[in-house]
């Protein structure tokens, strides 16, 4: 018999989405939270918990746990908020999915929300310090500051060691862009060559400013249910399939295995193992990719290709529209919008339905959705797709 | 985001403000830890001490600042990841010596100035 899957995806629902200041993330929340239920066909009454995720850089209250009053949620049996930086989002479904499988609920929401970009602009929100070596402070004091820096130095250690070249993190760029000139709501859609790359600022060496993401204010909800449930629903139900996650932590110890290594392996093996698939079955994949090297680095952790191999793989365009695995589809977190672990999620549910207009995969069977935080210290995955038995 | 410090952060950056290079060591096999593994400030019977560390070690990644994000870090500098002689590894700044760029692989030392510690590279 085949397996069944495990929960299903009924409803997406995106507030407004800016570069300019729309309203608190509460509010934006709420808009999200209201149009996923509207568009799964349901009543407020309907959802039963409530998961929210917060950006990691944001006031708790900023998004509190009392926007189920703000909704009118009553007698929910699940309310959380889930604290996992970046793997969050993925992390809210995989809890609504558990839930809802163990009879805790039957119809979840999960929404994330974040304003990062101020009056004054978006500069100085991701600023911080990361703290990488295990002492409190000592990034700060050593300016070493900024998402970027943390992210430049794995990927000058993936190019020391893999002899990645800055044209091949620019050629991942340059994918995304093609992807998101095919998706109205992405945010940067000029063409992009290398050239162009090439010429964009340094940020943090060996990271330019076009391989960081871009970020917006906006929410995004989805509602979570029994695959039974979402099959009444008004869209083809979004199954899924698969879930895992993988923390691998820190030593800061030479010798202690691949330093490089980060979580995402185990996350993986566990959602092709529960999905019943190896990564040879992934017919699409929506990374979590705030910075270009992270989209190279998934591709191999989930082994869609061989450790050092690619860079090459996303060179040869095979990541880009009409490739042979297409990557990050609306564009991603580069040219798409970065609002987090909702980025690659809404894309995932949009390409799974099918409704992904000019920029719609061919092959829609098995997508993997991934969600990475911290500084690839958190990671998360699911697989989805339109069919309830996977062959 | 305010940081908030332990006992054990207090601790390693006093150290540093006294140009002094501090690594937890176990005492019982004589074994440096990752400073991430903080848990045996507050263990009891842990055999694990802040000892003087070598200073010296070999540079695994850098990266080069051309954003200015603070004040007191005027661009362009360099951070590196250095894993130091005794196994741990540290992020600090390194100081260019005339035209010497970081490279990876290539052996530093530790010094101090005002801003604390900063690697040069081994002449």
């Amino acid at each position: 018999m085949k397996q069944k899957p495990i929960a299903a995806i009924a409803g997406l629902g995106f507030s407004e989405l800016s570069r300019k200041p729309i309203g608190t993330s509460r509010e934006l929340a709420a808009a999200a939270v209201d149009a996923a239920i509207t568009d799964a066909g349901l009543k407020r009454s309907e959802i039963d918990g409530l998961l929210i995720n917060r950006s990691p850089v944001a006031d708790p209250d900023e998004v509190p746990l009392r926007l189920q009053n703000d909704l009118q949620l009553r007698n929910l049996g699940l309310l959380a908020a889930i604290d996992s930086e970046g793997s969050s989002a993925v992390q809210m479904v995989q809890y609504a999915a558990m839930a809802i499988r163990h009879g805790m609920a039957k119809t979840v929401v999960c929404v994330f929300s974040d304003t990062p970009v101020k009056a004054s602009g978006g500069g100085n929100t991701f600023a911080i310090a990361m703290p990488l070596t295990g002492v409190e402070g000592w990034e700060r004091q050593q300016g070493f500051l900024g998402a970027s820096a943390a992210y430049a130095l794995a990927a000058r250690q993936h190019m020391a060691r893999n002899g990645t070249t800055e044209r091949q993190l620019g050629a991942y760029a340059v994918s995304c862009r093609k992807w998101a000139a095919l998706n109205p709501q992405a945010f940067l859609r000029t063409p992009l060559s290398i050239e162009d790359y090439l010429a964009s600022p340094m940020v943090v060496a060996p990271l330019r400013m076009l391989d960081c993401c871009y970020p917006v204010n906006g929410a995004i909800a989805l509602v979570v249910t029994s695959a039974k449930r979402a099959e009444n629903g008004p869209h083809a139900p979004v199954y899924i399939h698969g879930m895992g996650q993988g923390h691998r932590g820190r030593s800061g110890l030479r010798g202690d295995g691949d330093e490089i290594g980060t979580g995402a392996p185990q996350a993986a093996k566990m959602a092709y193992k529960n999905a019943g698939v190896t990564a040879a079955d992934v017919t699409a994949c929506e990374f979590y990719d705030a910075f270009s090297y992270v989209g190279i680095l998934a591709l191999e952790e989930y082994g869609l290709c061989k450790p050092g191999e690619a860079a090459a793989y996303v060179a040869d365009g095979h990541t880009a529209p009409g490739g042979k695995l297409p990557v990050n589809t609306g564009g991603g977190h580069l040219s798409g919008f970065y609002l987090q672990g909702v980025t690659p999620l809404s894309e995932g549910v949009i390409q799974v339905r099918g409704t992904g207009g000019e920029r719609q995969v061919v092959n829609n069977d098995l997508l993997l959705v991934t969600g990475s935080g911290g500084c690839l210290d958190y990671h998360a995955c699911v697989l989805l797709s339109p069919h309830a038995a996977l062959n | 985001m305010q940081t908030l410090y332990d006992e054990y952060d207090k601790e390693f950056l006093a150290f540093v403000g006294n140009n002094e290079l501090r690594i937890p060591v176990d005492t019982k096999t004589g074994k440096a830890l990752g400073l991430h593994a903080r848990s045996w400030r507050k263990t009891a019977g842990s055999t694990v001490q802040w000892q003087p560390a070598k200073g010296t070690g070999t540079v695994i990644s850098y990266v080069e600042f051309h954003r200015q994000y603070a004040e007191d870090f005027p661009i362009p500098y360099t951070v590196a990841l250095v894993e130091l002689a005794e196994g741990p590894q540290l992020l600090a700044r390194f100081a260019h010596a005339g035209d010497d760029e970081p490279e990876v692989g290539m052996a530093v030392s530790a010094r101090f100035d005002s801003k604390g510690l900063i690697f040069h590279p081994m002449t």
